[in-house]
C-alpha cells in the first residue's frame, strides 16, 4: 500500500459522496416544486410580500371546503393522503407557507407567526374571490404548529370559516405545561440549527429516513415525504418558524382567541399516551369555539395521525364529520365574505400551473 | 504473486473507504447517523465519532434565570439572573475557587438536559433531584416581592464574551412556591 493511493482514493471518495450529495439536493429541491397530481396550483402575492402557493382540487359546487396547513418542516405533501379518503364532493386547498415548496418567502421583516396567520387569510381570500371553495362552508384544519395558526387565522378572518379541525395540535403553552415536551424540545432545537446548512451540502443523504418516515410506509406520498426532508427551502423555513416559535413558546405563548365556530381536535394516541397532560391542552382548544369534539386516533402518533395509511382514514373521517356539522348549521347560508385583503394592500392571484 | 497485488489495491481503497465513512459520520446532530447506523456491533467503534470521549464537550455557559408570578400566574416580572458569571482573569487557570459553584450549576444542568429521552428509574430519580436541587438554590437567591408567591426558573446557554450572539432557552421549570 502506497501512502499516495490512500490519499487519492480518499480524496477521490469525499469528492463523490459531495457530488453524490449535492445531486440529491437538487433533486430534491426540483422534485419539491412540483404540483400535486389531480390539484390545480394557484398563486396570490400577500401583503406580507410572500408569493405564496396554493393547490385546489374542486369538489361539489355547494359543497364544503377544507383548508389544510401543515405543521413545521411539513408542506401541502403531508396532507395528500388525508385528501385522498375525503369524499369527491369536498373541495381540498393544501397550501405551502412562504419558503416551503414552490411558496417564496418576500417579506422583508424578521418572521413571526403573525405572517404565516396574514398569508393564511389573504390565501382563503383569494381561493374565495375566484370561486375556488365551493360555495359550501370553509372548515380550515391544521396539523401540529398549523393547529396553532389556523386557530389564529379563524379568529382573523371571522364569517369566512365555519369550524376548526386540529390535529394533534401544537398549543402555544405546551412548553411551560409539559415537562417532557420542553426536554423534547431540546434535541429539536440542534437538528434545526444544523439542518439548513447540512442540507445545503446534501447531508440530506445521511439521514436516517427509513426510520424518520416508517410512519408512512407503503403510503403512495412516502417517497414525496422523503425528497421534501433534503430540499433547503424546507430546513430554512422550519429553522425560521422553529427560531420564532420556540422562544415564543418556552415565553408562554398568548391566550386562545375566543372563536364563534366549533373547534374539534384530532388527537394521537401516541401523543396523549405519552404526556396525558396534553389533554388539558386539547380542551381548552375546544372551549375556545362554540362545540366541537376531541377524537383520539387508535394506534397514531404524531406524524402518523396524517401520513400514516391505517391512521389517515380516521383523521379524514374526523375532518368528514366536522364539515358534515357545518353543513347542517344554517348559519354558513348568510356569512359574509370580508375583506382580510384590505390591511394588507394589494394582492393578485395568477395561475402558476 | 497475483495475491499480493490484489492486497496491494484492496488495501488502501478498503482503508480510503473505511476512512471516508468515518469523515461523513462526524456530524453533531446524531439524526445523519445512517452510516454509523450500519456498524452492527452496536457500539459505535468500527466507524468512530467524535463524541466517543466527550459526547457534549462544554464551550457555553449556563444560566439560571427567574421571574416572579402573581397567585393566579398571569403576571410575571421580567427574567433576571440568579447569579452572574464571573468573568475570566488568566490567574483563573492556576487559582479559581469561585468556579465550584458554577461547576456544580453546569453538572445539574447537564443532568437535565441531557438525555432527555433516558426513562429508567435512575435517571428519574436524578432528574427529580436536580430540580429540587435548583429550586432550593435559586429560592435562596431571589429578591421576593409582595404580590407574587411564586417563581419559576429558566435554563438558559450564554457564551458569556460573544455579547452579539443571542441566549439559547433550554428549559422552563414549573412553578414553585417563593416561599414552601
Amino acid at each position: 500500500m502506497t501512502g499516495t493511493s490512500f490519499t487519492r482514493l480518499t480524496a477521490a471518495g469525499l469528492a463523490a459522496c459531495l457530488a453524490a450529495g449535492l445531486a440529491h439536493q437538487n433533486y430534491a429541491t426540483v422534485m419539491s416544486r412540483t404540483g400535486h397530481r389531480g390539484f390545480e396550483r394557484r398563486r396570490v402575492r400577500c401583503g406580507t410580500g410572500n408569493i405564496v402557493d396554493y393547490h385546489v382540487r374542486r369538489g361539489r359546487e355547494g359543497g364544503p371546503a377544507v383548508v389544510c396547513e401543515a405543521g413545521l418542516m411539513s408542506t401541502s405533501a403531508a396532507w395528500l393522503l388525508v385528501a385522498d379518503h375525503l369524499g369527491p364532493d369536498v373541495t381540498v386547498l393544501l397550501y405551502d407557507r412562504a419558503g416551503y415548496r414552490g411558496s417564496l418567502r418576500r417579506c422583508p421583516e424578521d418572521y413571526s407567526l403573525n405572517e404565516s396567520v396574514s398569508d393564511l387569510t389573504e390565501v382563503l381570500a383569494d381561493a374565495a374571490d375566484a370561486r375556488l371553495l365551493g360555495g359550501g362552508p370553509c372548515v380550515l384544519a391544521g396539523h401540529s404548529l398549523g393547529g396553532y395558526l389556523v386557530h389564529r387565522a379563524a379568529a382573523a378572518a371571522p364569517g369566512r370559516v365555519h369550524g376548526l379541525v386540529l390535529v394533534d395540535p401544537t398549543h402555544p403553552r405546551e412548553l411551560l405545561h409539559s415537562r417532557r415536551q420542553r426536554e423534547g424540545s431540546r434535541g429539536v432545537n440542534l437538528t434545526m440549527k444544523l439542518g439548513p446548512w447540512s442540507s445545503v451540502f446534501g447531508a440530506g443523504l445521511l439521514i436516517d429516513k427509513k426510520g424518520l418516515f416508517s410512519f408512512a410506509e407503503g403510503s403512495p406520498y412516502h417517497r414525496k415525504l422523503r425528497l421534501e426532508g433534503s430540499a433547503p427551502s424546507t430546513w430554512r423555513s422550519a429553522r425560521r418558524e422553529w427560531d420564532y416559535s420556540y422562544a415564543f413558546m418556552l415565553d408562554g405563548g398568548r391566550p386562545l382567541d375566543r372563536l364563534d365556530v366549533p373547534v374539534s381536535v384530532v388527537a394521537a394516541e401516541g401523543t396523549v399516551r405519552d404526556t396525558p397532560e396534553h389533554r388539558e391542552l386539547y380542551e381548552e382548544y375546544l372551549a375556545s369555539g362554540t362545540g366541537g369534539r376531541i377524537t383520539t386516533v387508535p394506534g397514531s402518533n404524531h406524524l402518523s395521525v396524517l401520513g400514516g395509511t391505517a391512521c389517515a382514514p380516521h383523521t379524514a373521517e374526523a375532518i368528514g364529520q366536522v364539515l358534515a356539522d357545518a353543513a347542517a348549521r344554517p348559519a354558513h347560508g348568510a356569512r359574509e365574505v370580508h375583506e382580510v385583503r384590505e390591511a394588507h394592500g394589494k394582492s393578485e392571484s395568477e395561475e402558476a400551473a | 504473486m497475483k495475491a499480493a497485488a490484489v492486497l496491494e489495491r484492496a488495501v488502501p481503497a478498503v482503508l480510503a473507504g473505511w476512512f471516508v465513512a468515518s469523515v461523513l459520520s462526524q456530524h453533531p446532530d446524531r439524526s445523519y447517523d445512517k452510516l454509523r447506523s450500519m456498524d452492527k456491533t452496536g457500539t459505535g467503534i468500527l466507524i468512530p465519532n467524535w463524541r466517543f470521549f466527550a459526547p457534549n464537550p462544554a464551550v457555553e455557559d449556563q444560566h439560571f434565570l427567574y421571574r416572579l408570578a402573581s397567585e393566579d400566574r398571569s403576571e410575571h416580572t421580567e427574567w433576571r439572573e440568579v447569579y452572574s458569571i464571573t468573568p475570566r482573569k488568566m490567574a483563573h487557570a492556576f487559582w479559581f475557587p469561585g468556579r465550584r459553584m458554577e461547576k456544580a450549576v453546569f453538572d445539574v444542568a447537564s443532568t437535565l438536559v441531557h438525555n432527555p429521552g433516558a426513562m429508567t428509574p435512575l435517571h428519574q430519580e436524578a432528574k427529580k433531584a436536580a430540580y429540587r436541587l435548583v429550586g432550593d438554590f435559586v429560592r435562596r437567591r431571589i429578591q421576593p416581592e409582595p404580590g407574587y408567591p411564586l417563581f419559576q426558573v429558566m435554563l438558559v446557554r450564554y457564551s458569556g464574551y460573544d455579547h452579539s450572539e443571542d441566549p439559547k432557552y433550554d428549559m422552563v421549570f414549573d412553578y414553585e412556591r417563593v416561599t414552601p
